[in-house]
């Protein structure tokens, strides 16, 4: 019982550290951000199962984190605003030329990020970028102004 | 012995999760999607690692799951209908400007979803879409209209 | 170098209206979508059954059993976890104490799968014998308990017998889950 109800705990507690810390999840972590979400998700887990190391345990305590996944992904459907505290929302990074420069503080990101992204479509400079938007899971769509 | 026994049984059960819990369509890995594998494997594992923090209980572990993974690969290989349930099929969305609703309701799509990726590949409106099909990854592939 | 070994192309992947080739299997879908619905029924079940200590460590799997004699009274887990640390508690009856002695037998499967670790206190003497071990515990007036501390060693069903030398034995069925 106290496995299933802190892995609730940790599951919520590990979603909260990922979203405030980062918005560039995974592979696109930086090493001192995957350092971090490894220690304090590290140590999540192993309370988690505390001193109970049995599969029986381990089964149970994972069933409660898909369960989990499974009620929060139906809440964000049901609820777009529980939607937006959990993944965030897109935000405009360039716009008619102008960068949106409080976003690019706050994100910590800089313009040879957006360019990058933009190299990715094919675009060559900055002056062909209509929109940049950071969607999401951290990725950076590129509109381009058409001429 | 046991631990053998242990990693293959936390191996299996962690792909069977994983393709249990489903996944968002795109490409990238949400930090939502990110923090559930996480935090699945590490739980995992634990049970498998027990109280025997050897250094041949880590490498017995590793070795199992190695071969575990390989096997299934070559499974995979040598038996289609074994990969189809292992890793699923690609699934029709859109065809010829009918969408696929079943298909649409049961993975828990909307046409936003087709629509925001086929944005991405440069289109414009859902009449340039010929067809959109969901990958086994989750991605979804646009085939514009000719 | 050896040429590689080929294979011409084959129309190998289902066709959607012979145009696309998508390899869409929806009759295996179809029945992976059933499947999962039951898989969604089963496991809030499982969490349900957890909580209420069906595998153990729960209201379920606490057990209660005593000698008609009144010389012990055993609260124990009937549903214990492999490797994972649970108490074992003995309260003795009137019957049990003698001399300002109380002597418990105890199967050896306490020790050999059931793992126990410690015995709390301390008995003032352990002897073996009969596939067992015999404590002295030092006791000076009722009531009068002791605990045993158990990290099962191996999963299975293992059958615990204890009792009091001239009392009646107690048989506990103990289930390890892995």
């Amino acid at each position: 019982m106290y496995t299933i109800l802190h892995a609730i705990a940790g599951y919520f507690f590990l979603v909260l550290i990922v979203r405030v810390l980062t918005r560039r999840p995974g592979a696109q972590l930086t090493p001192f951000e995957f350092v971090i979400v490894f220690l304090i998700g590290g140590v999540i887990i192993l309370t988690t199962v505390g001193n109970d190391r049995s599969e029986t345990n381990s089964v149970c305590a994972v069933v409660t984190i898909v369960l989990l996944h499974r009620l929060v992904s139906w809440l964000k459907i049901r609820f777009p605003s529980f939607g937006k505290v959990v993944d965030g929302i897109p935000l405009v990074l360039l716009k008619d030329g102008k960068w949106q420069t409080e976003t690019m503080e706050r994100m910590r990101l800089q313009d040879t990020d957006v360019m990058a992204a933009a190299r990715n479509k094919g675009v060559k400079t900055l002056a062909e970028i209509k929109y940049a938007i950071l969607e999401r899971n951290g990725a950076i769509s590129i509109i381009q102004s058409k001429s | 012995m046991a631990a053998v026994l242990r990693a293959l049984f936390g191996y299996c059960f962690l792909i069977f999760m994983v393709r249990i819990a489903g996944r968002r369509p795109g490409k990238q890995i949400t930090p939502f999607e990110f923090v559930l594998i996480f935090f699945i494997g590490g739980v995992t594992l634990t049970p498998m690692v027990g109280d025997d923090r050897s250094l041949s209980n880590a490498l017995c572990i590793i070795m199992t799951i190695g071969i575990t993974h390989s096997l299934i690969a070559w499974l995979k290989q040598r038996f289609p209908a074994f990969g189809r349930v292992v890793d699923g099929t690609p699934l029709l969305l859109l065809a010829k400007g009918e969408w696929q609703v079943e298909t649409m309701r049961r993975m828990r799509l909307q046409d936003d979803d087709v629509m925001a990726l086929a944005r991405d590949q440069g289109l414009q409106t859902l009449e340039e879409i010929d067809y959109a099909v969901l990958e086994r990854n989750g991605e979804i592939s646009i085939i514009k209209a000719s | 170098m050896p040429a590689q070994a080929t294979k011409p192309v084959e129309d190998t992947i289902a066709k959607v209206n012979d145009e696309v080739a998508v390899g869409s299997d929806l009759e295996f879908q179809r029945k992976w979508w059933r499947f999962t619905r039951l898989v969604w029924i089963v496991f809030p079940l499982i969490v349900v059954a957890d909580l209420l200590g069906c595998f153990g460590r729960g209201p379920l799997a606490n057990a209660r059993i005593q000698t008609r004699d009144g010389s012990l009274d055993v609260k124990y887990e009937r549903i214990e976890r492999f490797s994972s640390p649970s108490i074992l508690r003995i309260q003795f009856g009137p019957a049990a104490i003698h001399d300002g002695k109380i002597q418990l037998w105890m199967d050896e499967s306490l020790i050999r799968s059931l793992g126990n670790q410690r015995i709390i206190p301390q008995p003032a003497a352990s002897a073996i014998g009969k596939n067992g071990v015999l404590y002295t515990f030092d006791a000076t007036a009722l009531p009068a308990a002791s605990a045993f501390s158990l990290e099962p060693i191996k999963p299975g069903i293992f059958h615990l017998r204890m009792h009091v030398p001239g009392c009646e034995e107690l048989n506990l069925t103990i289930y390890v889950m892995p």
